[in-house]
């Protein structure tokens, strides 16, 4: 509560980009499930008993994957790098 | 399941006991100081942390209960999965970083860096314990039922012996123990999942689609088993859960608590990135492969069914059901050891994060106000081990019966609820009181608990009455905004005790 604690930490304004898309998509996904289940429900093609559903849960697997090496990918080690100072 | 015992289960059994105590006894070698205890003195790798951070991701939940509540559910127990994928990109985006810069070792150290420490030492420690215990819970009960069907003995003494075991592991080797024991069990989870998805893909040519048309074609679902709608849930509670894993995870004390055993922030955010990609990976293989493979396998085995048409042991039993018709005793034994394995190391990081909040937090921070030698720390830390220990085991045996993965659910709500939003808002708003975050976090932990109490998963289910008070299975959809809405408005009326 006083002047000496440290300030708040910077915010990561790459990251927040990539973090609330991420959470956008993930919540379009799962708004399919509500709205439009009989898309999810298609098969891929006539006859088979894979689903768009299931393409979609490999992608609801996989991109979080590549969007945090996206993140990340840049990070280096600062070595005069602070809490108060920082910002990756 | 059979009531005979496996030769090779049991032999396996044994040898992952052995293996987790030599591994304690090392470790403990090399743990003498109470950063060594709480944080494996800051010297683990990323990739290894990585591996850690994920094998307290699949737990026990993740991989018996996944494919458990597969079995019944199908397509929506991916609700408890990819929520858990975004959660870890907020880790990696807000987190990890600011975690790490803090260099301490809970993450009450985190949330107390810019307020008045002990009013939010107490509350982030509360609600640490809540989570934990509600974990250890789940925890509990697949142990339980695995060595019950294991060795037939009771259930009530595989829950002491799975105490006992964690006790052990974590007041002699802490921290270190902890993320070798959580380190080699991940490995072995992804190894035992993937040789499983091989056998279950080997029956059916190979081919996803006739694993998928077979399985509808045996379960009682049909093809509906791969679509969303088997858990029932309304709009609003399939949020609601969402929201609480998703949120949930960024606020896991045991988790959080890894940020500190690697050495830089750079580091723990690798950390994430790869513990993302063993997730993701396995995530396919429970989801994806198993769970439509068991209930392929498992629905209508006069071997793994009993007589009623439910499944022996229980649904969270169907991984190790599908394990013993496609490899036999030995294979059933693997996978049977990989599941324990899960669960002690699971069970080790609760316990360090549950015991670190008694000692560090409360002990050391609140009750002595930071006058305490680092050698009775560490002594308060181990008693505090056997505390939980305790606590753990009564837990695990008042709560037997319940569906380990839901469980699972109503702790995220918890952590998502009270944690989440003192840690995330003491760290980036700089308008935030200690009484503000005090009010906040508080009434995220009453809500949530609170809820849960009233809603039919213990109302109902736990405490017999025929109606629930509210019914919302889900409560994180109420509590988590309450706690941001409280934490803001009690800030912005007490600016003026800021300064």
């Amino acid at each position: 509560m006083t002047s000496e604690r440290p300030d708040v930490q910077p915010i990561d304004v790459r990251g927040t980009v990539f973090t609330i898309a991420a959470f956008l998509v993930a919540a379009a996904y799962q708004g399919l499930w509500y709205l439009a289940p009989d898309f999810l429900a298609l098969p891929l093609w006539p006859g088979a008993a894979l689903s768009v559903a299931l393409v979609l849960a490999i992608l609801a697997f996989a991109v979080p994957i590549f969007v945090a090496w996206l993140m990340a990918r840049y990070d280096h080690h600062d070595e005069t790098e602070t809490y108060e100072t920082s910002g990756h | 399941m059979n009531s005979s015992v496996s030769p090779v289960a049991i032999t396996l059994f044994f040898v992952v006991i052995a293996a987790t105590l030599a591994i304690t006894y090392f470790a403990a070698k090399r743990s003498h100081t109470a950063s060594d205890l709480y944080a494996a003195g800051g010297r683990i790798k990323p990739w290894q942390n990585g591996w850690a951070i994920a094998g307290d991701l699949l737990s026990a939940a993740t991989f018996l209960g996944g494919i458990g509540m597969f079995f019944y559910a199908g397509y929506d127990s991916l609700l408890y999965a990819f929520p858990a994928m975004v959660g870890s990109i907020i880790m990696l985006g807000f987190i990890a970083g600011p975690m790490r810069r803090l260099g301490k070792f809970t993450f009450a150290d985190a949330a107390a860096a810019r307020l008045s420490p002990v009013p939010i030492r107490i509350i982030a420690a509360l609600s640490a314990l809540a989570v934990t215990f509600m974990y250890l819970i789940a925890q509990m009960l697949g142990a339980g039922g695995l060595i019950q069907i294991l060795f037939g003995i009771p259930y009530t003494i595989a829950v002491v012996i799975v105490g006992v075991l964690m006790v052990i592991y974590v007041a002699f080797g802490g921290m270190l123990a902890t993320t070798w024991v959580q380190f080699t069990k991940a490995i072995l989870l992804v190894a035992g999942a993937a040789v499983l998805s091989f056998l279950a893909l080997a029956e059916t040519s190979f081919s996803l689609n006739e694993l998928y048309a077979r399985t509808a074609a045996a379960h009682e679902m049909g093809l509906a088993l791969m679509q969303p709608g088997g858990l029932g849930l309304t709009t609003l509670e399939s949020i609601s859960l969402s929201l609480a894993i998703g949120l949930g995870i960024p606020g896991m004390p045991h988790i959080l608590m890894r940020f500190f055993t690697v050495s830089n922030p750079v580091a723990a955010r690798r950390s994430i990135v790869i513990s993302m990609a063993v997730v993701g990976v396995t995530f396919f293989f429970v989801y994806m492969v198993l769970g439509p493979a068991g209930a392929l396998f498992v629905t209508d085995n006069p071997a793994a069914m009993t007589e009623n048409g439910t499944v022996q042991g229980g649904n969270n039993m169907v991984a190790l059901h599908m394990a013993r018709i496609l490899g036999g005793e030995a294979l059933f034994g693997i996978i049977a050891a990989v599941a324990f394995a899960t669960i002690l190391a699971v069970v080790a990081g609760l316990t360090v994060a549950a015991a670190s909040a008694l000692s560090h937090d409360l002990f050391a921070n609140v009750f002595a106000r930071g006058k305490i030698s680092e050698r009775q720390e560490t002594l308060v830390f181990r008693g505090s081990c056997l505390l939980v220990g305790l606590i753990g085991i009564g837990l695990g045996i008042a709560f037997e019966g319940q569906n380990i993965l839901f469980l699972t659910g109503l702790l995220y709500s918890i952590a998502a609820s009270a944690c989440f939003p003192v840690l995330v808002m003491s760290m980036f708003w700089r308008r935030l009181t200690t009484i503000g975050a005090v009010t906040g976090g508080s009434v995220g932990l009453a809500m949530s608990v609170g809820l849960i109490v009233i809603g039919p998963s213990v109302w109902v289910q736990v405490l017999g009455n025929a109606e629930p008070i509210i019914p919302l299975s889900q409560p994180a959809i109420i509590s988590l905004p309450a706690a941001f809405i409280s934490m803001i408005v009690v800030s912005l009326l007490t600016q003026e005790r800021r300064s």
